[in-house]
């Protein structure tokens, strides 16, 4: 195997990781039978950084940060802390009109569907949240897309980071997978009009941790029955 | 395309075609015959049944590996060649890595697919469905595998489940997208995968059971094929296979 190989497959395991790195935290909390409410957030930040980790030195992307730090860091923090409204109103805006939506349109939501919701709770620890936050944005908006476009190009390379980001919050329903997929849009157009990372990383970390201290998030019907169909029956 | 490549097509496809059909038809329902019949010899303690599965498992493993060696023999394709010329410590870590990485999309995409169904599948089955849900993911072979994990010592377990692994590792990257190669990439990438995506569904109770697995096929289908094509050396996808069976199945 020529070192043109080894770089091929370390890129393909780099992007396959980089697109869900949320489901090898759920996935291991449930090996290790850890209390997933408890264990699934620490594993997930602890597993984001692990896949920038490997992204950073093993396939040596580099840091995304740009050289002028003492121009683009008070221009990055300024226009993160700006867009953390703004990524709220699209946010509300889009579950609003999703909601309206199905009201207007959508099925009554059956009983024994509305049984298998299960309980909204906030996650257990906002910080850790807000960290996660700005670490899915170095996965989401930088290595993910530019790993995808080293393989598919550029504009399936963007997409398919955008799909993802929204799939992994699909646990809540199919409007916050629309709803994080628009967010995710303008945090790439954060990310293009100020050209340093920082500034949606602030952002997105802002934005969670507004998120986890006022909204309480409800899983989506039939994720307690998918949870306890992955319960080990031995 | 011209004729001398649309004929090498035809005939590449129909070979595949048929072996795969053999293994995955006439082929399952033989090994479970006889894994029936040589059950209960070996059935003291345990279950009948799960030894069934566990022997189905084995022939059956057995017979793709088999059929998968021979046509590529016929074909005058090296086997040793499938290995690549080097053998290597870190193509199994590289392996290790795929097999982790392939699960966790393959969770997601599966996941996402099984909430786009679930209407679907609770108007077919109307309140039978939440009882469907709850076996799905361990019906099928599925279930075979965990039986092997219950009846076996570990190393031995891990060799019954690498069999019928090997031999999809064989058939459809070994034997379909080496047979299709002359045809480019995207017909031997995308063929080979259809391929395998379309016998996940055998030996499944309903087509709502073999979604997880048909979303897992579409991944490391495209995947695999990606790689084998780019690097014709199977064993780390050998060993991602087995480590994404136990990441997504145990």
């Amino acid at each position: 195997m020529t070192r043109a190989d080894l770089w091929m497959y370390l890129l393909i395991v780099g992007l396959l990781l980089s697109a869900a790195p949320l489901t090898v935290a759920t996935r291991f909390a449930a090996l290790l039978r850890l209390n997933a409410a408890r264990w699934v957030i620490p594993l997930y930040v602890g597993t984001l950084a692990v896949v920038i980790a490997y992204d950073l030195f093993l396939l040596g992307l580099g840091p995304p940060w740009p050289a002028d730090g003492a121009t683009s860091i008070p221009i990055g923090l300024a226009a993160g802390i700006v867009g953390i409204p703004v990524a709220w109103m699209i946010d509300r805006s889009v579950l609003r009109a999703g909601r309206a939506f199905t009201e207007r349109f959508g099925r009554r939501a059956r009983g024994a569907q509305r049984r298998d919701r299960g309980r909204a709770r906030r996650p257990n620890n906002p910080l850790l949240v807000a960290t996660g936050g700005g670490l899915e944005e170095l996965i989401y908006r930088f290595y993910l897309p530019g790993l995808a476009a080293a393989v598919l190009g550029i504009g399936l390379g963007v997409g398919l980071s955008l799909v993802f980001y929204g799939l992994i919050h699909g646990v809540y329903g199919w409007w916050q997978v629309l709803a994080k997929g628009i967010l995710g849009v303008f945090f790439l157009v954060l990310l293009a009009a100020t050209g340093t990372l920082l500034a949606p990383c602030v952002a997105h970390a802002g934005f969670n941790l507004l998120a986890t201290t006022t909204v309480r998030l409800r899983p989506r019907a039939g994720t307690r029955l998918r949870i306890e169909a992955n319960v080990d029956p031995r | 395309m011209n004729t001398p490549e649309l004929t090498w097509l035809t005939a590449a496809a129909a070979v595949i075609f048929a072996t795969v059909y053999v293994q995955y038809k006439p082929g399952a329902r033989l090994a479970l015959r006889f894994a029936r019949a040589l059950a209960p010899r070996f059935a003291h303690s345990v279950p009948t049944a799960q030894v069934t599965s566990v022997l189905a498992l084995i022939f059956s493993g057995s017979s793709g590996l088999f059929l998968a060696v021979v046509m590529i023999l016929a074909a005058g394709t090296p086997l040793l060649g499938l290995f690549g010329d080097h053998v290597g410590i870190e193509l199994v870590f590289l392996g290790i890595g795929l097999g982790v990485a392939e699960a966790a999309v393959s969770l997601l995409l599966a996941s996402s697919a099984m909430a786009a169904t679930i209407p679907l599948r609770f108007a077919q089955l109307g309140r039978d469905a939440a009882f469907e849900l709850s076996i799905v993911g361990r019906g099928g072979w599925i279930r075979s595998y965990s039986h092997a994990l219950d009846l076996l010592p570990i190393p031995a377990a891990l060799a019954v489940i690498l069999l019928p692994l090997a031999a999809e590792e064989m058939l459809f990257r070994g034997m379909a997208l080496t047979f299709l190669r002359p045809n480019g990439p995207i017909v031997a990438i995308v063929g080979s995968t259809f391929l395998f995506i379309a016998v996940q569904f055998t030996g499944m109770p309903s087509w709502f059971s073999a979604l997880p697995a048909a979303c897992g096929a579409v991944v490391v289908g495209l995947v695999h094929g990606y790689l084998f094509w780019s690097v014709p050396t199977i064993l780390p996808l050998l060993v991602a296979h087995l480590v994404y069976f136990l990441f997504v199945a145990l």
